[in-house]
């Protein structure tokens, strides 16, 4: 057995989860080999090195969990779908809420079902859903206080939460216009940046709808 | 009044009790925000993950196997996170395909002046810390996972490997290989281990 070979028993031995036999014959190649007694000499001043240097690790922000919500409709494809619980955190506070079942957001136009109402595209699913996530965060700002929690700091953190979702929001239009530019380019066929475009493409994407 | 286990209380949850979830968040915020603050250097990026752990444990729970421990299925889903998270911000150094070499972003911990040292004393401390983390930001990812797993969070080998779905032989390897890259990082950085 080469000394490379006893690199698991190395590192085993030098956080002590080494014992029994499998120490005993460590230690009996380590009383007759100087170079694995350097190895492990050199690793351990390595860790004692990086144990010196711990991060210094700010506190951690408090989570408090307060109730449970009505169901939450949810569509991953979007920014304001993202969430199958609403998370907010402030001022080291996070209020969290259980998950419920994705409901189905959109019609699917079937060749042999006449569709009861018009398709429900992406911006409208995308419009319901900021409408309900409105809805949410008004009822979350009209709950009873908790201590500890000031409006302010409620306010700062929904501001912010309110900020992330409109950079996921970009980064979800970004996509979507990247799309339609990718789409121009292989057909050859100017359809623009228009709401009307991005039904389209949405539309061609969504395997269940067919051309009516 | 026995303390109900971490399982006891996910099993709960999965029924709809809430106060379990709380009270699991309660036990595991502050070692998943260290462990996790410890992997992305930066305070809102460790929250964000924390945030996003603690969403996915709660929308997950009914998927989390009956008989395994939820401490590493916690560091199994906030790993991902980092993983996920460290991948989008670039945080690592990068060397782009085209030759190009994006400077070095490195998010150190934040330097501190410990009270019981003098200025000097504690600007050569910090200036230390930085060189170490710096060295450890040189590591390819799954080696640091590891030493921060084992050195920081104390776990051991056979809890280290079950996060890392991978065999305890692997994570003792990548451990070796870990301390001994970092041993020529921190020589990089002009800091001796001798």
């Amino acid at each position: 057995m080469s000394c490379r070979e006893w690199k698991e028993s190395w590192v085993a031995h030098l956080y002590g989860e080494l014992d029994g036999q499998e120490l005993l014959t460590l230690q009996a190649h380590l009383d007759g080999c100087l170079e694995c007694t350097a190895t492990l000499d050199a690793l351990g001043r390595t860790r004692n090195r990086l144990r010196e240097s711990p991060p210094d690790v700010p506190a951690a922000p408090r989570v408090i969990v307060v109730g449970s919500a009505p169901a939450w409709s949810a569509s991953w494809g979007f920014a304001a779908g993202s969430l199958a619980a609403l998370v907010v955190v402030g001022a080291g506070l996070w209020i969290a809420r259980p998950p419920s079942p994705v409901q189905p957001s959109g019609q699917i136009v079937q060749d042999n079902r006449p569709p009861t109402d018009p398709p429900v595209g992406p911006t409208d699913r995308f419009a319901e859903q900021l409408a309900a996530l409105d809805t949410r965060l008004d009822r979350v700002e009209a709950a009873p206080a908790v201590p500890g929690l000031t409006s302010a700091a409620l306010r700062d953190e929904l501001a912010r939460f309110e900020r992330r979702l409109s950079r996921e929001r970009a980064d979800e239009l970004d996509y979507l216009l990247q799309s339609i530019t990718a789409s121009e380019l292989r057909t050859g066929t100017w359809i623009d940046r228009t709401q009307d475009a991005i039904h389209l493409l949405a539309a061609r994407q969504d395997p269940e709808v067919r051309d009516q | 009044m026995t303390r109900s286990t971490d399982e006891d209380l996910l099993l709960s949850v999965r029924a709809g009790d809430i106060a379990s979830f709380g009270l699991l968040v309660t036990r595991w915020e502050q070692p998943l925000f260290r462990f996790v603050y410890r992997m992305l250097p930066a305070h809102e990026d460790a929250r964000d993950v924390c945030q996003e752990t603690f969403l996915r444990v709660l929308k997950k729970a009914h998927r989390f196997k009956q008989g395994s421990r939820f401490s590493t299925w916690m560091y199994q889903i906030a790993l991902n996170l980092c993983r996920d998270h460290a991948r989008r911000r670039r945080r690592w150094s990068l060397v782009v395909d085209d030759g190009r070499e994006i400077p070095e972003r490195v998010a150190g911990p934040p330097t501190t002046m410990a009270s019981d040292l003098d200025p000097a004393s504690a600007a050569e401390r910090s200036q230390a810390r930085e060189a170490v983390w710096r060295a450890l930001g040189r590591l390819p990812a799954e080696q640091r996972e590891v030493l921060i797993l084992k050195e920081f969070e104390d776990l051991k080998f056979r809890e280290i490997a079950a996060i890392l779905g991978c065999p305890e032989s692997t994570a003792k390897s990548r451990l070796y290989y870990g301390l001994s890259g970092l041993r020529a990082a921190l020589a990089a950085e002009g800091i001796t281990t001798a």
